[in-house]
């Protein structure tokens, strides 16, 4: 069965259209590179990590700074971004999640954590006392982190 | 000096899989650039294997043990089958204007890609919650840890984690920048494929066109190297091709030992992610009906391969209790919003110009336009492609939390690979010289 004229005209156009968009996409994408260099080739590792994560970024390294390896930290993120990224920054600390302030309240209770972490927040707890403050340099974001008494 | 690091496990890995290839023969001798682009992906294969199989005997995971196996084997071969390392080429033609342009621009954008891997550390979010995370803790654990596994509460599987801890016990330290390198790589062998099985079927310079429109569409680019490397979704899309490709080349030749690749690669694109098993039980079908209809029962065996190491992960989750993470929390969910939305969801999708220029458009006007009963092996890929692509519109339509406007980008990136091959066999198929000859294009561009 032979295959239309009208058929194979309308499936080459497309792909001429598509070859020129591929033509396009290569100088479009070879002048971001441009304003990509300019953005990002400049910063150093820590800033480039700030400028993707925010000050969230700078306070997770604050508490792996403070806080010894293998132990349970339960860290404060009423958002599953937070929980994630602080897993991945604070390995191999393991890290749970209280979504409000009062399941962090009840969980400091259980005293099954080491360490408590709260960004933009703090606690008051008989358990756990404070043994760090962050502050963040840029804005008014701080953050608390309590040790198991 | 991290990132020359990686270019040369990359190598290493590359070369691995070259001599497990060339070693065995499973591939005829004068596929060279076929042989070039599957070694990658069975190399990725064969190390994260290595690794498992050290945690399992408790063989510490240090840099002169990983290596020491490889050396010796390329010893072992130097000295029985030197002729091995001799990779033949057919003389390069000489590269018309047209061609030099196509090759200009692809390398261009392979160096765009190739900076912006480098350019941030990893950004995406699948990425730093599981496949660079999971490589950072198997690293840092210096095994795979039990305990760990629980911890993580994935139930995806291992192969792209691993190949990432590999890297990193070459480097002898964590750099989640020069990881995404690994991306890149699939990227590139993707387009080394494309090249090498199309370069026969349709002439150099049109195999050469299909890599440029593959090496330029945006969602190629953002997980080779821009913003989203560090995913498993290119990757995947690499082994599904690679699959495909020897899925054909084995119904065509009743090749034991294409099956015995095929079937390796099989076992590797079902640990990759959950979506590639799917893929594999289709593509196990097809070779069954092929053992069935030519009574090649002795093929039976190597086939089953592939099973083992799907069958030995689910019983590893179940000893964990780590099976049916992803179905608690995506119960099933009816209701005709959710269908609504799945269909039009990814039709939107499938038309993004600015994500798949015209790869979609021009696949389905190749679907509706060329008769399956005359070409058997485009109706072979079809299936492929369109099974995979029903299935995650079913996930869509009924269960909860999966949506086309979170995902049908990534998961078209699977059977993308595939398809571009598809339009690729239909510039001969549809004759596109005669049409280009006879359009004024030509004339208009000079050639």
């Amino acid at each position: 069965m032979s295959i239309s004229k009208t058929k194979k005209t309308i499936f080459f156009t497309a792909l001429l259209f598509w070859i020129a968009l591929a033509f396009f996409n290569t100088f479009f994408n070879t002048v971001k590179t441009v304003y990509e260099i300019n953005d990002w080739a400049f910063l150093s590792d820590t800033e480039k990590r700030e400028k993707i994560f925010g000050e969230l970024y700078d306070f997770l390294v604050f508490v792996d700074d403070h806080t010894d390896d293998r132990k349970k930290v339960l860290l404060y993120a009423n958002d599953v971004r937070t929980f994630y990224l602080g897993r991945y920054y604070l390995y191999p600390n393991y890290i749970s999640t209280a979504k409000t302030k009062k399941e962090t309240i009840e969980q400091s209770k259980t005293k099954k954590f080491q360490y408590i972490a709260l960004f933009n927040d703090s606690l008051n707890s008989n358990d756990y006392k404070k043994i760090a403050s962050f502050s963040s340099q840029k804005s008014f974001t701080y953050g608390t982190l309590y040790k198991l008494k | 000096m991290n990132v020359l690091i990686v270019v040369l496990t990359i190598i290493l890995i590359t070369s691995v899989g070259l001599l497990i290839i060339r070693s065995f023969n499973l591939l005829p001798k004068k596929e060279t650039l076929l042989t070039l682009g599957c070694a990658y992906g069975l190399g990725v294969g064969v190390v994260s294997a290595q690794l498992a199989l050290y945690s399992f005997f408790r063989i510490p995971w240090e840099k002169q043990a990983v290596l020491f196996p490889w050396l010796l084997l390329v010893l072992v071969i130097a000295v029985l089958k030197r002729n091995i390392f001799i990779l033949s080429t057919p003389p390069l033609r000489k590269l018309q204007t047209v061609d030099r342009v196509l090759v200009i621009f692809i390398l261009v954008t392979l160096g765009y890609v190739i900076f912006e891997a480098l350019l941030r550390p990893v950004m995406v979010w699948d990425a730093w919650a599981t496949w660079v995370f999971n490589a950072k803790v198997f690293f840092i654990d210096g095994k795979i840890d039990p305990q760990t596994l629980g911890y993580l509460h994935t139930d995806y599987p291992l192969i792209i984690n691993l190949l990432g801890t590999f890297i990193y016990i070459m480097l002898g330290q964590i750099d989640d920048t020069s990881i995404l390198l690994t991306s890149t790589a699939f990227y590139i062998f993707t387009g080394i494929t494309l090249f090498a099985v199309l370069k026969d079927k349709i002439g150099f310079r049109y195999a050469l066109l299909i890599v440029f429109l593959f090496a330029t569409t945006q969602s190629f680019i953002r997980q080779g190297g821009r913003i989203e490397a560090g995913l498993a979704d290119l990757p995947l899309g690499y082994y599904f091709l690679v699959c495909g490709i020897l899925l054909l080349q084995y119904l065509k030749t009743s090749s034991a030992k294409i099956l015995i690749l095929l079937s390796i690669f099989l076992a590797i694109t079902g640990q990759i992610k959950v979506e590639g098993v799917p893929f594999t039980i289709v593509t196990g079908v097809i070779i069954f009906i092929h053992i069935y209809k030519h009574k090649l029962f002795h093929h039976i065996l190597p086939l089953l391969f592939w099973i083992l190491p799907a069958l030995h992960w689910e019983l590893v989750k179940k000893s964990l209790n780590l099976g049916g993470v992803y179905y608690y929390s995506h119960p099933i969910e009816i209701s005709l919003t959710k269908i609504y939305e799945a269909i039009w969801g990814t039709f939107r999708e499938l038309i993004n110009v600015k994500s798949w220029s015209l790869l979609w458009i021009t696949y389905f006007m190749s679907l509706f336009f060329l008769s399956f009963k005359k070409y058997h092996e485009v109706f072979i890929v079809h299936i492929l492609i369109l099974s995979q692509l029903i299935l995650y519109i079913l996930i869509y339509m009924f269960t909860y939390g999966n949506s086309p406007e979170s995902s049908a980008q990534r998961l078209l990136t699977h059977i993308a690979p595939l398809a571009i091959y598809v339009v690729g066999i239909n510039l001969s198929l549809l004759d596109f010289e005669s049409f280009f000859k006879k359009s004024k294009v030509k004339k208009i561009l000079g050639i």
